[in-house]
């Protein structure tokens, strides 16, 4: 006889056989993540020595200056819009939780660099990808890594990586397979989570 | 696969789960494999799994009837011959020292043999020959009550004791002579006491009506619309009778105090709804019938059980799966778990065995109700139903089901779900459908993850 935290007696010693508790001292009172999604401490938050605003991934949201190179960003040419897609929310979720946002913040973010990795923060944990949805555009069902994109020459490519739920381009019927890159078309919609999508709007590189 | 010395245990159980739900969610879906262990290497006296139990020494032995359709239909076409060579086929596939039965069913029924008085016959090469010369001799004539062939059978089954119980119950037409309470008490009398395969020969029978009594018996149903193809599937039916070495398997669910099991279905080799079969067991436990088990057979489970939320942190079992033998022997059991979790990513996982088998058990009702809406004429409730039928039976790779869906509707795209009705659709290929429609298809091992994860 073993005895539950709730006080029940129970035969079976594992878990209560009236209440289902743990017998034993609770494996881990929090949830414990997937492999490789162990949470590494992130850059320390940094103000933008180009514009002030604070840099919490590798470049500044802001205005693209890259704190580690020292260097300013290359020309934008890729810009991703947020949206909440109601189309994606009603196949992947379509009553329930998690709800579709009544109100989303403006949220662009522009691609600089060779590479950058996307996904949702949790509150108070540390950053560790370049593009990170937070607060009220931190849709629950995104990955903390979701995916990553990287420029291939003159163009980007987006692909997944390992995302819980998929990163679905545009119509397709399925999201996209681990491995498959899709190139950045201006227009595309990016969809992912419960209702997250992102608009690309891919322009000339400005002369300047 | 063994963690035991000596004989291995006589099943293995696995979860396939997501055990993470949301803060205030109370519906833990999981789906469980089970499989009899190949134990071929055995003394294949069904008895090794019972190294200590000689105080059952009666376990052991089997029992077949097999009841056939003898109304005034039957006279019709090939049907009364061929019943007969296949009731002759099922006579010579008995094995010797198995006790047997042939009835003869009409609006009442009847011994064929054993004619003396006796309820069963042990077989053996002289009363092999006696049965057959009997069966021989049958006549059509009369109507069909269902309930009186299944009271027989009962009562000869009673009589003897013997471990496993199964009968074959072939009939060409419906239930018509009797009341339908009748039938369905007869059903809930037999429950437990014996299997019962069951087949319409033809196209004048009702699929609900012989699904009914095969669901209830835990044996399977089939149509055989032409009559040659009898004797195989007899043979085959009482061959596979006779390897299920693991007779009386019931399946232990328990569920924590406040719990509800929602529903508790087979979903593999076929879908069969256990779900208000249960008896309970214990304050806590119900027992579920599942018949006997072949050596090396495997079946899956997808269990509902709707627990009291937990707070986030909170982890919980929400059913114990247990797998109990004839002898009263737990032989093996799965968890099933619930973690409460505010990551929405993790508790919006959908684990793939159980969206795998949700899809199948959709796929079985959309046929069913596309027929039943057909056959009302409801053409477009018929279209939309079966359309969304061939899009399920695609996307999980199940080619038995598209082809004989073909045969009903025009598949012009599967992948969206678009058929056409077919005008020139005979009976015989609806009714296979509609009999088939409970078959389903495993998860591909190689396939994709639905949801895109790793």
């Amino acid at each position: 006889m073993a005895t539950c935290p709730q006080g029940h007696e129970s035969a079976t010693t594992d878990y209560c056989d009236t209440c289902g508790a743990p017998i034993e001292a609770p494996r881990d009172p929090t949830v414990t993540l997937p492999a490789g999604e162990e949470p590494e401490p992130g850059p320390a938050s940094t103000t933008c020595p180009a514009c002030g605003e604070p840099v919490r991934g590798r470049f500044c949201e802001s205005c693209g200056f890259d704190p580690a190179s020292g260097e300013a960003a290359p020309t934008t040419e890729v810009t991703l819009e947020l949206e909440a897609d109601r189309a994606h929310w009603e196949r992947m979720v379509g009553s329930g939780e998690p709800a579709f946002p009544a109100a989303l913040p403006a949220l662009r973010f522009a691609l600089t660099g060779d590479r950058a990795t996307l996904g949702r923060v949790r509150p108070g944990e540390p950053v560790e990808v370049d593009l990170a949805l937070t607060g009220a555009a931190a849709d629950p069902a995104v990955s903390h890594r979701q995916c990553e994109f990287e420029r291939q020459g003159d163009r980007w490519v987006v692909r997944d990586a390992g995302s819980a739920n998929g990163t679905w381009i545009n119509d397709a019927s399925r999201p996209l397979e681990a491995g498959a890159v899709h190139p950045l078309v201006d227009g595309d919609r990016i969809r992912m989570g419960a209702w997250t999508c992102l608009r690309v709007r891919v322009a000339a590189p400005a002369a300047d | 696969m063994t963690d035991t010395q000596g004989a291995p245990a006589p099943f293995t159980a696995e979860t396939f789960q997501n055990q993470y739900l949301a803060a205030g969610a109370s519906v833990v879906d999981a789906v469980v494999t089970v499989a009899a262990t190949d134990d071929t290497a055995g003394d294949g006296a069904g008895a090794a799994d019972q190294p200590v139990a000689d105080a059952t020494p009666a376990a052991g032995g089997r029992a077949e009837i097999v009841v056939i359709d003898t109304s005034g239909s039957m006279g019709s076409g090939r049907k009364m011959p061929e019943a007969k060579a296949a009731a002759r086929a099922a006579v010579d596939t008995i094995e010797d020292g198995v006790a047997f039965a042939i009835v003869a069913g009409s609006h009442q029924a009847w011994m064929v043999w054993p004619n003396d008085g006796r309820t069963l016959a042990v077989a053996s090469p002289a009363e092999r020959a006696g049965a057959q010369q009997a069966i021989d001799a049958l006549q059509p004539a009369g109507g069909t009550a269902i309930s009186t062939w299944l009271d027989l059978a009962r009562q000869l089954f009673a009589s003897a004791n013997v471990a496993a119980r199964h009968a074959i119950l072939l009939t060409d037409g419906r239930n018509e002579s009797e009341p339908g309470h009748r039938l369905t008490a007869a059903i809930d009398q037999c429950r437990g006491l014996f299997q019962c395969d069951c087949r319409g020969v033809g196209v004048d029978w009702e699929v609900e009506e012989l699904r009914g009594i095969a669901t209830a018996l835990l044996g399977t149903v089939d149509i055989v619309a032409d009559p040659a193809d009898l004797a195989d599937d007899f043979r085959s039916m009482i061959g596979a009778s006779q390897a299920r070495a693991l007779p009386d398997v019931k399946l232990r669910l328990w569920a924590p105090q406040g719990a509800t099991i929602e529903s508790l279905r087979q979903v593999a080799p076929e879908v069969l709804d256990l779900t208000t079969t249960g008896t309970p067991s214990g304050p806590l436990t119900q027992d579920f019938l599942l018949g006997g088990w072949a050596r090396g057979e495997s079946r899956d489970y997808h269990l509902r059980i709707r627990v009291k939320p937990g707070e986030v942190g909170d982890e919980m079992l929400a059913g114990r799966v247990s797998l109990v033998m004839a002898d009263g022997t737990v032989a093996t059991q799965a968890l099933v778990k619930a973690v409460w979790t505010d990551d929405a990513e993790l508790s919006t996982r959908m684990d793939r065995h159980v969206a795998h088998y949700t899809g199948q058990v959709e796929l079985a009702e959309a046929i069913q109700s596309g027929l039943a809406a057909a056959k009302a004429g409801d053409t477009k409730t018929a279209t939309v139903k079966l359309g969304r039928a061939a899009q399920l039976a695609h996307e999980s790779g199940h080619r038995d089901t598209l082809k004989l869906l073909a045969a009903v509707v025009d598949v012009d795209d599967a992948e969206s779900g678009t058929v056409r009705l077919r005008p020139d659709a005979g009976k015989a290929a609806e009714m296979t459908l509609d009999t088939r429609s409970t078959r389903t298809v495993r998860l591909k091992p190689d396939e994709p993850d639905p949801a895109g994860g790793s």
